[in-house]
């Protein structure tokens, strides 16, 4: 259990933020790990059979309906359900996926049972965890990248067997397990159709990986899997789960465009609900990574390989210093940046911020950091570019979007380049969110002591090289610009975009919309706002456009695509922004960043 | 049972002396002659029919109605494969539709010749209980189904 340092809520081991506030956890080092074993988690699982009493709408008659009925010669062939099956209550029957004379697999999708017995999944694209009904505390912030969990269960699969379950899946399902790289079985149950058993599994839904897999992956691809694999391995650990070396590709499944654990078939539970010895499965799955990097079933040095990762493959395999999944995914994550700086990349950036043509004050604010590194003849530069759209009226809106660009270039002053002693480098994304809390902090802080209605829009990109996170908060936005098109990269917390998500006004009509200008999130409005952080590889002649409305609601995205591409550099694009902004009318103050990657 | 009142509220006279009536064949039409009786009633009649291959029908306006060997049963089947109490059907309120449940009955139930606990019933099937077929019938909801399209 990890205690959480905010709200002391309990997290299961493994967690990486709290299930109830979303706050970071402490990483657990091997030092501060448990010498005596943890008792086996409490199974807080709803019981399926408990489901199957609340979700049921009729009530049972007397038992024993039996007595005097003769036995038919009871169908030997084990056959597959109907349409319109209802399995345990709660999952109806989709479509078959597969069947055979021992087993079937249907696609099932959860009925609209109460709210504390649904799945819930992490939106997240690149997490995607899966939170089986619990029945005390269940998380509301995803225990393994900290976003607002959601209601899910519409895509599941459900196995249904002549044989029992073995009992190390039942096992499996028992304890719950929730992790972006982990799709495990979620509940396990018998259902008897007249008087033969049926044993059934529910699983999420994945795709075999065998079928999808060349002969070797792409170098960052097999890096990224890795990374992902080792962390759920270690994760898998910590709740007991091991698979004794035995790691192949059969234990995989692919979710997306990642690997996740998925086959447990396999799999040892551990006493005491915690795994000591993690050597050989963290040395399989180095091999296994190594197998999608060069082919090759054993580690030998590869020409193909960075000096590094031979050596990261020689270390695992030799069982020196690499013991843990956490331990293989620090080296892999190193590994995968130096692959990054291999293709050096510059930054060239431009900024303007305008009032408009109609507004008296500019309550826009922006902010630009630049660090310039070559080191060994390597670019690796890192920027933070910051736009604030503030409101609230004199002595107000400049103020909110003043303070917030200057705490966020503050932070990345002082925060984001490490000194070269420090081993542990900032993860970019966790430092954004820090960064953006601490902004919405100040701010919520000095309204309150000011005792105005100041708030402000923010959206702010950190690059680390051609690495680009992102968050926004309000309807300042990013657009991604490339010569394929122009694409926004945020969605506005806009009541318009609600209306669009919900097909009840078009993208046409929004622009005109009476409310377009209402936001349902500013920065400083409540103590602790909600930030999503995304990412985004950078290739090289992509621009990122950040912008606040005074843009985005006078100069269509059309136009903003064909003035940005036509211009000579990115200083010159966001000038004739700026000119466009005002001949359409230059309602609002306008501010504009653009920040380009080119070839060092 | 609140949706099912409404459904089957539209035309009150006509189902109301059916309510909660045993097992009572409603014009039972001549052996071999069943589709072409179903065409001629569906004008009519308005609720659930349960028809057996004989041809004897037992017809409801109201659910639940329960199935089984016993008295107890709104259907009573006379046959030794089916269980005292069998199979109830009911609205699911969870679904939104007409539902089988088997009551853990001994030789369980089918749905077009398929094994099942619990299901949905659309007009048409046939519900197998032990050796019993029924063909089940619903112009009720299917009815509406169709005003609300």
């Amino acid at each position: 259990m990890i205690t959480c340092p905010n709200c002391q809520a309990e997290n299961r081991s493994g967690a990486r933020f709290c299930k109830s506030c979303a706050t970071r956890l402490p990483d657990s080092p091997l030092t501060t790990r448990p010498l005596v074993m943890e008792a086996e988690a409490k199974n807080d699982l709803v019981d399926p059979q408990t489901l199957h009493l609340k979700a049921s709408t009729t009530r049972r008659l007397v038992q024993d309906q039996r007595t005097g009925t003769k036995p038919l010669r009871a169908s030997q062939v084990f056959a597959r359900r109907p349409k319109g099956a209802i399995f345990c209550d709660i999952y109806l029957y989709q479509s078959v996926i597969f069947s055979n004379e021992s087993q079937h697999r249907y696609q099932v999708s959860m009925l609209n049972v109460s709210a504390d017995m649904q799945v819930r999944v992490c939106p997240n694209p690149e997490c995607g965890a899966i939170f089986p009904p619990r029945a005390a505390a269940p998380e509301t912030y995803c225990t393994d990248c900290g976003k607002v969990l959601e209601v899910g269960g519409k895509n599941l699969v459900l196995a249904e067997s002549k044989n029992p379950v073995p009992d190390n899946l039942v096992r499996v399902a028992a304890k719950g397990l929730s992790h972006g790289s982990v799709r495990a079985p979620l509940s396990a149950f018998v259902e008897r159709l007249g008087d033969i058993p049926r044993h059934c599994v529910v699983l999420p839904q994945t795709l075999p990986l065998e079928a999808s897999l060349s002969a070797t992956l792409d170098a960052s691809q097999a890096l990224k899997w890795g990374i992902w694999l080792a962390r759920g391995l270690d994760y898998l650990h910590d709740n007991g789960i091991s698979f004794d070396g035995k790691v192949n590709q059969t234990c995989l499944a692919l979710v997306g465009e990642r690997a996740v654990w998925a086959n447990f078939s396999d799999c040892e539970h551990h006493p005491g609900g915690y795994v000591q010895a993690r050597e050989a499965d963290t040395r399989a799955l180095a091999q296994l990574v190594n197998h999608w990097l060069t082919g090759r079933d054993h580690v030998e040095p590869d020409t193909r390989l960075t000096p590094a990762l031979n050596q990261v493959f020689e270390q695992v395999s030799t069982g020196s210093s690499i013991t843990d999944g956490l331990q293989l995914a620090l080296v892999l994550e190193n590994a995968l940046e130096d692959l990054s700086a291999s293709h050096p990349v510059e930054l060239r950036s431009g900024h303007c911020s305008h009032m408009g043509m109609v507004r008296t004050l500019n309550e826009d604010s922006l902010a630009v950091v630049e660090i310039t590194r070559i080191q060994q003849s390597i670019s690796r530069p890192i920027g933070v570019y910051v736009v604030a759209d503030g409101m609230g009226g004199h002595a107000a809106g400049e103020v909110a979007s003043g303070l917030i660009v200057d705490t966020i270039a503050g932070k990345a002053l002082e925060e984001l380049l490490p000194p070269q002693a420090q081993a542990v480098k900032p993860v970019v994304s966790d430092w954004l969110r820090i960064a953006v809390e601490a902004a919405n902090t100040e701010v919520f802080n000095l309204r309150k002591s000011a005792g105005t209605d100041m708030g402000s829009t923010m959206v702010v990109a950190a690059l680390i090289g051609n690495q680009a996170f992102f968050t926004h908060i309000g309807d300042s936005r990013i657009y991604l610009i490339n010569s394929k098109g122009i694409k926004r990269l945020t969605v506005d917390h806009s009541l318009v975009e609600r209306l669009i998500a919900t097909h009840q006004i078009t993208r046409e009509e929004a622009r005109y919309h009476p409310q377009r200008n209402v936001i349902y999130r500013t920065v400083g409005d409540k103590p602790k706002v909600e930030i999503e952080v995304n990412s985004l590889t950078l290739a090289v002649g992509d621009n990122l456009l950040l912008c606040s409305d005074g843009l985005s609601g006078m100069v269509e995205d059309e136009r903003i695509y064909k003035l940005v591409l036509e211009a000579s550099n990115p200083q010159a694009a966001c000038d004739t922004l700026i000119e466009a902004a005002n001949a359409a009318g230059g309602q609002d103050n306008t501010s504009v960043v653009i920040v380009k990657v080119v070839e060092s | 049972m609140d949706r099912i009142g409404k459904i089957f509220g539209r035309k009150p006279e006509q189902t109301a002396p059916l309510e909660g009536s045993k097992a009572e064949p409603v014009n039972p039409p001549a052996a071999g002659n069943v589709e072409a009786g179903h065409e001629a009633e569906n004008q009519e009649f308005f609720g659930l029919k349960f028809i057996l291959d004989t041809g004897k029908e037992f017809a409801f306006a109201s659910l639940p109605v329960s199935i089984g060997r016993s008295e107890a049963n709104q259907i009573v089947l006379q046959d030794e494969t089916v269980s005292s109490s069998h199979a109830l059907i009911y609205f699911d309120e969870l679904v939104e539709e007409i539902c089988i449940q088997d009551l853990d009955s001994l030789n369980g139930i089918y749905v077009d010749q398929a094994p099942t606990r619990r299901n949905i019933l659309s007009d048409g099937v046939k519900i197998t209980l032990g050796a019993v077929d029924l063909k089940f019938r619903d112009t009720g909801y299917i009815h509406s189904h169709q005003v609300s399209h």
